[in-house]
């Protein structure tokens, strides 16, 4: 028992030279190397299963090995009428489409709900009421209304991101101290001014977080939104392979959408580790 | 020469029902003069905050009015500086009237305000935050980054000039923020509790670092503390105010901070027995508003 409290108090120290004990902040401390490990140990696992041990049949979950085959086949060989990076550049162009439109919309629709009580009591309601829905509920309403061409691919990620981003850009708003917006008046600036030069970099740490929810969200919609007459992209792989019952191809096609979005989020946190460096300082 | 006003000013905060309405100030008359150093001492819910946010033009009476007021009548009052936009009465305006008299009706470059903290700017690096305020009414770079070095020379961070805000102790950043309230060169500096965040030492220091500026650049200063001793150290003029509703009870005119600035010996000072026997006076009427809480 002794052993099992003092383990659970070492995963709240920052690392096992340093000698803090439960005491320190919870959490502190890298954990780059414990990913690794885990990762390695996720996929050491797959492998001996499906390939050294064979419990799980191909049919339920394919080996890696024959994941690899089929990133390789697909990427030369191509699936449907084209190859693994076309149908890659294609889910990327509707997802970073759907993102741009939504951060040149929810950010100026947030900054003006944090700042003026008419905008918010406009925009609260039907952002709030869309927000809990999911996608594939209004797919058909989107379907009927814009058809089943890109627009209606895209407009369905863009709801999906919009939403998140719009909250997280007002919460960012609504953060910013008073002392600052006060500081700035006093040495004569100007609403513009305090709107662009204070309101609006404070605002941004949270702008950023609302960035990287809602990207995650758009991919999460991606293979929605791909089920509407799509002939490419990585959504529409996925599911054509899973009507052929082709596993493989689905492990494959969720590693690459995961492998992706990952990728784009060590950006983002790159990003904003160079734009907002005072985030959680102050 | 001209001074700021506070002239039979109340002050409510309406809550919901009328019934919850509280009187924050009640017939407050103050005149902080042209090379004073005001202290307003009080507990807490006195209102000494809400005074310095009507100064600072953050906040408007009720009734009653703040404005500068100039003593001599034929001598037109300078016009502060004041940035674009100031045309827009919204944010800020100093109409005249005939007889000298300056209504403060919103926030001035006139009057710079020290917070007591998270009121600088993380984005911007030290020297730009000092000549923010100067970026805002489109002051030349030069002109600018010449103003801010004097002004970090005076808060002894001329080493710091590229320095990011978070990387610096709580006294520095207080020091940052003196520099940027005195960039504007404003007449008036108003400080809420600037010291209040920081460790004892830190903050004797401070109080020597503000008196010394006090002196180099005569403003008036209106001071906000809840520290009897450093009240009466640096005051020329202290009031204590006394909440529920919030008043002024007592003033003093005290010379502790001259005296300072002669013999530069603040523990001398600090002990000499006329301090001490204020100090008790002080905290007496203190420690009564505070029982009848």
């Amino acid at each position: 028992m002794k052993k099992i409290t003092n383990w659970f108090s070492s995963l709240f120290s920052s690392s096992g030279e340093e000698n803090t004990g439960a005491y320190g902040a919870p959490g502190a401390g890298k954990s780059v190397l414990i990913s690794i490990v885990t990762t390695f140990c996720i996929l050491a696992f797959w492998y001996i299963t499906t390939e050294v041990l064979q419990l799980v049949r191909p049919l339920i979950f394919p080996s890696p090995t024959a994941v690899i085959d089929r990133f390789v086949d697909t990427l030369l060989y191509g699936f449907g009428d084209s190859v693994l990076t076309t149908h890659i550049g294609w889910s990327m162009y509707r997802v970073f489409t759907a993102f741009f439109l939504a951060c040149i919309t929810a950010i100026p629709i947030g900054i003006l709900m944090g700042v003026n009580r008419f905008m918010r009591g406009i925009f609260d309601p039907p952002i709030e009421f869309y927000r809990p829905i999911p996608p594939l509920a209004y797919l058909p309403l989107v379907i009927i209304w814009f058809g089943i061409d890109e627009t209606a691919k895209i407009i369905i990620i863009f709801l999906a991101i919009f939403a998140p981003l719009v909250l997280n850009t007002r919460a960012g708003v609504r953060s910013v101290a008073i002392e600052q917006i006060h500081a700035a008046y006093s040495m004569g600036a100007n609403r513009r001014q305090v709107l662009a030069q204070i309101i609006l970099p404070a605002a941004m740490p949270e702008i950023l977080t609302g960035m990287r929810i809602g990207i995650g969200f758009g991919w999460t919609t991606l293979v929605a939104a791909e089920l509407l007459a799509a002939e490419q992209g990585l959504g529409f792989m996925i599911n054509s392979a899973a009507n052929f019952l082709t596993t493989s191809i689905v492990v494959m096609g969720i590693i690459v959408i995961g492998v992706i979005a990952y990728a784009f989020d060590l950006l983002m946190r790159y990003i904003e580790r160079t734009v907002v460096p005072w985030k959680g300082k102050v | 020469m001209e001074k700021l006003v506070a002239k039979k000013v109340n002050f409510i905060y309406h809550s919901k029902g009328k019934e919850d309405d509280v009187q924050a100030l009640q017939d407050i008359n103050l005149e902080i003069e042209d090379k004073s150093f005001v202290v307003a001492i009080g507990a807490s819910g006195c209102g000494k905050t809400t005074l310095l946010n009507l100064f600072a033009g953050f906040l408007h009476p009720t009734t009653g009015k703040i404005f500068y007021s100039s003593s001599k009548k034929n001598k037109k009052p300078e016009k502060p500086i004041t940035g674009p936009g100031s045309d827009r009465g919204v944010v800020f305006q100093r109409p005249m009237s005939s007889s000298g008299s300056q209504q403060i009706t919103g926030p001035g470059s006139d009057r710079g305000v020290v917070f007591q903290r998270h009121a600088l700017l993380p984005w911007l690096n030290v020297i730009d935050n000092v000549s923010f305020g100067l970026k805002l009414q489109n002051v030349p770079l030069k002109e600018r980054e010449e103003v801010s070095m004097d002004n970090l020379k005076l808060v002894g961070l001329e080493d710091f000039v590229k320095s990011k805000i978070y990387q610096l102790s709580g006294g520095m950043q207080q020091r940052v923020g003196i520099a940027r309230a005195l960039t504007s060169n404003p007449s008036t500096l108003l400080m809420d509790e600037p010291l209040g965040a920081l460790d004892a030492l830190t903050r004797e220091n401070t109080q020597e670092l503000i008196l010394d500026i006090w002196q180099k650049t005569s403003k008036k200063v209106f001071f906000i503390t809840h520290s009897v001793e450093e009240a009466i150290f640096m005051a020329t003029d202290l009031i204590v105010m006394s909440p529920r509703p919030g008043r002024i009870t007592h003033r003093f005119k005290l010379g502790f901070c001259s005296k300072y600035l002669k013999i530069r010996d603040a523990r001398k000072i600090k002990s000499l027995p006329e301090f001490i026997k204020i100090r008790e006076q002080i905290l007496e009427i203190i420690y009564a508003d505070e029982k009848n809480n």
